[in-house]
């Protein structure tokens, strides 16, 4: 292993830290070491392989094979749309190939009626700005119609800001690599074409017919794969009200709708994914807050010296991590990488959890397809459970080693909060070296987690 | 962050101008605009913020702005502090073709009154005036609007370019004749606020006051 002199200097404060502050050293130190290594990955789950860990009914013979895997080396673009529902616990590794089918339908239905929810509302919308005196046109650009019902404004709002940020999002990465462009060019041949819409397909708002006819500088393809956003993201806000449509939330859709063919199954995964996520998007923040104080706190930890100057300069809160956190490092890292770490990242708190406590589908076969799932669909808010006081997910530990990589960076270059942020918003992010560090990191902290430090 | 950089005994001078505004107004891309010269329909929404500069020449001095574009959608609202409170001059956009945009302004020249105070420059800018056909805020009412609060207003398109370089500009040479007028430049090199305790950040339970450098 080679290292240059300013990595030497990494590990020789590190050491300095180790030395006077112990424990938490340990993992800075494999921070500064390991940010010096040459970065390999795991292979990746294979579609031979994943087809070999199915019995004859469909059902997993060893999931948590399949997992150690993944989380280790991600999956092959070819085989996500049959893994990801499994990641997301939208399917029980113990279902078989039958009930699978039947959820298929059961969740195509359901996301045909939020589409007929969405038609509903903008009927609805309508009437009510003709009722209230006011013209359509005035309605929208207006935005809040204070005179119609709060719903009914609540949806014309969402409405504007879905589509007009759906036609702006990353959709078809062109830079994505080669590896994954197979799964691309599927998801875009399985695209209904418009005209078929119109003749009785899915409902898409006036707002978005208007606003993509006129938006001539998107391909055809982009046009269409953005209508499927704005249909995703509709079903979204109509399905969880509270949370409702938040910028960002088109990031984290996108790629389902590359990866996925079928609509529906990129819906439900992506809602499974905002079960665990949504409490970034609330209004009050308070997701958001709980989650950069759980990083600083792992910068507390794992090195000290950053931590002490992050505090020093007033860049203690973490606030540089924002965008990382709530677009789990979409805007980081091109699209093919972001997947493969998000799958990691759902693998890795899956496996995790086996370790600990079984799963409800893994206790109870046979109450549905997954435990929780029938409840969570039924009943709005009902939320993944969060574990007070658990250790936090390896994507804070993952943010934490991209940070503890430009250790040198932000001790010499960073003088205020101003300079954390400038010099985070142009990171590269070396997703496997970063990879290793977020584990070496996890493993030393995640047995003397302190969730109550002294941070704050 | 706006401070006076000693370079061979000649001060440069350096101004921090902050934009606000609903999302989708078109921030990011009249800073596109501004400092590449390019255009893109596309424009990705700002989650966190980017900071981006430029060199101007002012009254025959070199001045540095640093521009910091902001996400607009309120739910990132508690990010705003972190780029205005130190702020020389912050550029509030509004779209022509989108009435609530105006609103959302008025909110950000409360908060700043309040949170910032009398000193920070305002520069209102009415952007996507290549829209006009689909004007829903006019000219004379913006106009008025910036008069009352003490700020310029600028009609700017960033598709075209058109207002833009007058906008920073502008902004900037207010930044300049007001310092002018405190005497000099009021901050001291390597200071972190503009009034250090001044702006409070709600933090969990309690509040907590931003702006000392240790806690």
């Amino acid at each position: 292993m080679s290292r240059g002199a300013g990595s030497s200097s990494g590990a020789a404060l590190a050491v300095g830290a180790a030395l006077s502050l112990g424990a938490a050293a340990a993992a800075a130190l494999a921070v500064a070491l390991l940010s010096g290594q040459k970065s390999s990955k795991a292979p990746p789950l294979t579609k031979e392989a994943w087809k070999e860990a199915c019995d004859e009914g469909g059902k997993l013979v060893d999931f948590a094979a399949i997992l150690e895997q993944i989380r280790m080396g991600g999956c092959d673009p070819g085989v996500r749309e049959e893994v990801w529902p499994y990641l997301l616990r939208l399917v029980s590794p113990s279902s078989t190939a039958e009930q699978r089918s039947s959820l298929k339908a059961e969740l195509a239905r359901r996301y045909s009626d939020l589409l007929q929810r969405c038609q509903d509302l903008e009927t609805s919308l309508d009437s009510a700005v003709v009722r209230t005196g006011s013209s359509v046109a005035v309605a929208e650009n207006t935005g809040v119609v204070r005179s119609v019902p709060a719903h009914l404004a609540q949806f014309a709002e969402a409405q504007r800001i879905i589509v007009l940020d759906a036609i702006r999002t990353d959709l078809l990465q062109p830079d994505a690599s080669p590896e994954s462009s197979g799964s691309m060019h599927g998801a875009m041949n399985g695209l209904a074409p418009s005209a078929e819409r119109r003749g009785g397909g899915p409902w898409l708002g006036r707002v978005a017919e208007e606003t993509l006819a006129n938006a001539t500088h998107l391909s055809l393809a982009s046009r269409k794969a953005a209508a499927r956003l704005i249909q995703l993201l509709s079903a979204y806000a109509v399905h969880d009200p509270e949370t409702g449509y938040c910028q960002g939330m088109s990031d984290l859709a996108a790629p389902f709708l590359t990866i996925f063919e079928d609509d529906a199954m990129a819906f439900w995964c992506f809602e499974r994914l905002l079960q665990r996520t949504s409490k970034n998007f609330r209004h009050d923040e308070v997701g958001m807050r709980e989650q950069l104080r759980a990083l600083a706190r792992i910068l507390e930890q794992a090195d000290p010296v950053v931590f002490h100057h992050l505090r020093q300069i007033g860049a203690g809160e973490c606030f540089f991590a924002y965008r990382m956190v709530i677009v789990q490092l979409r805007r980081e890292l091109p699209l093919a990488q972001a997947v493969n770490l998000w799958e990691i990242l759902w693998a890795d708190d899956y496996w995790q959890r086996l370790g600990s406590w079984a799963p409800p589908s893994m206790s109870r076969p046979s109450s549905g397809l997954f435990g929780s799932y029938d409840k969570n669909l039924s009943a709005l808010g009902g939320r993944e459970e969060h574990f007070a006081g658990s250790a936090p997910d390896l994507l804070l530990f993952f943010i934490a080693a991209v940070a503890l990589r430009l250790r040198r960076r932000l001790i010499d270059e960073c003088r205020d909060q101003d300079d954390t942020l400038r010099l985070f918003n142009s990171v590269r992010v070396d997703l496997w070296g970063s990879l290793r560090s977020a584990r070496g990191l996890q493993r030393s902290l995640a047995a003397h987690y302190q969730p109550n430090s002294s941070v704050y | 962050m706006a401070r006076n950089k000693q370079q061979t005994g000649i001060s440069k001078e350096s101004v921090k101008i902050v934009l606000l505004g609903e999302g989708r107004v078109g921030k990011t891309s009249l800073l596109a605009r501004f400092i590449h010269n390019n255009f893109k329909e596309d424009q990705q929404a700002t989650i966190q913020a980017a900071f981006m500069s430029r060199q101007l020449q002012i009254d025959s001095q070199q001045v540095e702005v640093a521009l910091w574009d902001t996400a607009g959608q309120e739910r990132f609202h508690s990010l705003a502090p972190l780029y205005y409170r130190d702020a020389d001059a912050a550029l509030l956009v509004y779209d022509i073709s989108d009435r609530d945009t105006l609103e959302r302004v008025r909110h950000w020249v409360k908060e700043l009154r309040t949170m910032v105070g009398d000193d920070i420059v305002l520069t209102i800018v009415g952007n996507k005036s290549d829209l006009e056909r689909e004007r829903a805020v006019s000219q004379e009412e913006a106009a008025a609007f910036a008069q009352s609060i003490g700020a310029q207003h600028v009609s700017a398109s960033a598709k075209t370019g058109q207002g833009i370089e007058a906008a920073v500009s502008g902004t900037a040479q207010m930044v300049l004749a007001s310092r002018k007028r405190l005497g000099g430049s009021a901050r001291p090199p390597g200071s972190t606020g503009r009034r250090p305790g001044s702006i409070v950040i709600a933090d969990g339970p309690g509040t907590r006051t931003q702006g000392s450098s240790c806690c």
